[in-house]
């Protein structure tokens, strides 16, 4: 049997390999992160590969049962993709955009069986022959390539506008990719109807697309966690309410002192309403707290959406925090510097989800008061001065917002001040009366 | 050196890569410049060549750690936001001429404030630093004044606020001329004291004498019109103080 090498076939193997690559190797840079969209888009890109693979081998043997196998993988690329986008954005898989796409699935199967559909024909101009889809079933092609394409696109530019400024190179990356080459693939693939030799180009396109994706996500996954929620911060407290650990990821809209107040009012009512173990979710006006208690402590976590994962990932938490902790929650300990450690746990079960403090690059940074460096001399003068700690506390806070501190200008005016007399007209009288 | 695989969480202040941007960080606090996400990460990247996810995380770690802090400096428009700041300006520019001990009273007399005399006097001092007001010195005592009053305008408001001394300009502006005598019949206090009063407004020039044995006496006239405003104003004021109140 004669094969049917072609350049279309040998561009088939190359992009498929290529894919199948990109998809190995960002399984195994991250293998540690599960992340569920992570999981159906890379499934999407695999399905592709296989797509493009078979692809070229229907036409390298010109047999039209593998050319109807090869499009029966479209549908299931699409509706892996669409999960894929859908679940990164609500952490769900329902979708309008799905359930239409699994209304066009059976007539996409029944057209592919459609002997009509697929024909051998010679490619003008470069002699050699290849399948070619036609009818229905290519228009079908067309109308699953824009669904996604559209979608794609809107996704992309989701990620890109609501990603903080850490990440924003990646998400860039991501938006232009589908804005650029997408619809560029999407051309390529209509210009066939007019020569098929365009489907090189769409195919090639295609996969450009498809590993900067990869890339994209590979070397920062948090994007897929930009958009279903935010998560503020997490407090993690003992029996008696004081404060053992907290990490923030983002700024957030909830009064400190509702935060404190509720994860309180949830400790003393855990024993009647809530057992060990319980999960507890508040819904806050600005948000959800998730409160979890267990044996030694109360950890409440703020997100802006409730979630299942955010759910398992305090209970996890917990856990592990209890654990490496035991010994200092069981002997009351409440220095939160004994605590630092449990920045680990924070890499281990939030490290997916993205940090938002810094939302762009022009956000003004101060150093803290307990770390900005005053000279011991002016110092221990600031404390014979503000005699209050807490008035200190606040003078120095104020000291660093200061664009030139100088500590000169304010010592001098106390010098010049401190002591002097309350103004009396009355008492200057009497004394002149006197002298 | 970090790399890009290792969060700068685990890493904690005391790691080297994270103690070199930490001491970046307070260099450029010391050129005073204004730290910013870009301006410290551009730093750093240049003297310490620490990738960029690297570099990234560890200052987003060092906000988490509260090393740095969210905000701005104060400029004229911020600086005000300060509640009790905003309260000692607010008393300045509505009592005019007002000294520091009047200023101490007033703000000791606020419960839910208390602050002490070297706060008062730390905000007067960023008051002056913002000009916002100005510092004058009247005798031994130190009176504060919103920028845009006059010194000489700042010591007539400093020397109405006294009723009496206000008494015996009201009664010169009434007349042309005036015995001293007659000023001490009509406000029926001691003579010593009312002439005492009369000597120190002829120091200050606000009156002036017409005979030189200083028996009769006049108001000053080239400031007759600020004298009248003045206590206009004090008076307008004191109405509205006593209505709040």
């Amino acid at each position: 049997m004669e094969l049917n090498w072609t350049i279309e076939v040998i561009v088939g193997f190359f992009v498929s390999s290529v894919i199948v690559a990109a998809v190995i190797l960002s399984y195994l840079k991250i293998k540690h992160i599960k992340i569920k969209s992570l999981f159906y888009l890379r499934l999407s890109f695999f399905l592709s590969a296989m797509y493009f693979l078979f692809e070229a081998i229907a036409d390298l043997f010109l047999n039209l049962f593998l050319a109807r196998f090869y499009n029966f993988l479209l549908p299931l690329i699409i509706i892996s993709f669409l999960i894929g986008v859908t679940y990164s954005k609500k952490e769900s898989v329902y979708s309008v955009s799905l359930i239409l796409i699994i209304f066009l699935v059976p007539i996409f199967y029944i057209s592919a069986l459609l002997p009509e559909s697929f024909e051998i024909i010679v490619v003008s101009g470069f002699d050699y022959q290849k399948i070619l889809t036609k009818g229905l079933f290519d228009l079908l092609i067309v109308i699953f390539y824009v669904i996604v394409g559209v979608l794609g696109y809107y996704w992309g530019f989701l990620i890109w506008r609501n990603t903080p400024f850490l990440y924003k190179k990646e998400a860039l990356l991501l938006f232009l990719t589908l804005i650029l080459i997408f619809p560029f693939a999407i051309i390529s693939y209509l210009l066939t109807l007019w020569h098929p030799t365009f489907i090189i180009l769409s195919d090639i396109t295609f996969t450009l697309g498809w590993y900067v994706i990869i890339y994209a996500i590979t070397k920062e996954p948090k994007l897929l966690y930009i958009l279903p929620f935010t998560v503020y911060r997490i407090s993690v407290k003992d029996r008696e309410g004081s404060p053992l650990f907290d990490h923030d990821w983002s700024e957030s809209n909830i009064n400190e002192k509702i935060f404190t107040g509720f994860t309180n009012a949830v400790q003393l009512m855990s024993e009647e309403v809530m057992q060990i173990g319980g999960l507890l979710d508040i819904n806050l006006q600005e948000g959800i707290l998730i409160v979890y208690n267990s044996k030694f402590i109360t950890v409440g976590l703020v997100s802006s959406k409730s979630s299942k994962l955010l759910r398992d990932c305090v209970r996890n938490f917990t856990h592990d925090f209890e654990e490496q902790f035991e010994y200092l929650l069981k002997t009351s300990i409440k220095d939160m510097k004994k605590y630092e450690p449990g920045y680990n746990l924070i890499d281990k079960h939030f490290s997916n989800f993205p940090y938002r403090i810094i939302s762009d690059k022009h956000h003004p940074l101060l150093i803290s008061v307990k770390n900005s460096k005053i000279p011991l001399q002016i110092n221990d003068r600031y404390h014979d001065i503000f005699k209050d700690d807490e008035e200190i506390e606040k003078i120095k806070a104020e000291l660093i917002r200061f664009p030139i501190s100088s500590h000169d200008d304010f010592l001098n005016l106390y010098e010049e001040l401190k002591d002097e007399k309350e103004v009396n007209f009355e008492k200057d009288d009497e004394e002149q009366s006197e002298d | 050196m970090i790399d890009n695989k290792i969060y700068a969480l685990s890493l904690g202040l005391d790691h080297p890569s994270v103690q070199q941007v930490i001491q970046i960080a307070l260099e450029l606090t010391k050129e005073h410049k204004l730290i910013n996400t870009e301006l410290l990460y551009n730093r750093a990247k240049r003297e310490l060549k620490i990738p960029r996810q690297g570099l990234n995380s560890i200052i987003q770690m060092l906000l988490n750690r509260k090393f740095l802090v969210d905000g701005s400096k104060f400029t004229k428009e911020t600086i005000l936001k300060n509640k009790i700041r905003y309260y000692i300006y607010w008393l300045i520019k509505t009592n005019i001429g007002a000294h520091f001990s009047f200023l101490k009273k007033k703000v000791s007399q606020q419960k839910e404030s208390e602050i002490g005399v070297g706060h008062l006097i730390w905000h007067l001092e960023k008051l002056i630093k913002f000009n916002f007001i100005k510092k004058v010195k009247v005798k031994n005592c130190t009176m504060f004044l919103p920028v845009e009053i006059s010194d000489e305008e700042g010591i007539l408001y400093f020397i109405m606020r006294d009723d009496l001394n206000r008494q015996i300009v009201e009664i010169l502006l009434e007349h042309e001329a005036i015995n001293k005598a007659d000023i001490y019949r009509d406000l029926n206090i001691n003579r010593e004291k009312t002439y005492y009063r009369i000597k120190k407004l002829i120091e200050l020039e606000i009156i002036s004498p017409i005979a030189e044995d200083e028996k009769t006496i006049s108001i000053n006239l080239s400031i007759k019109g600020l004298i009248m405003e003045v206590i206009k104003n004090i008076l307008y004021t004191k109405q509205i103080m006593k209505k709040l109140n």
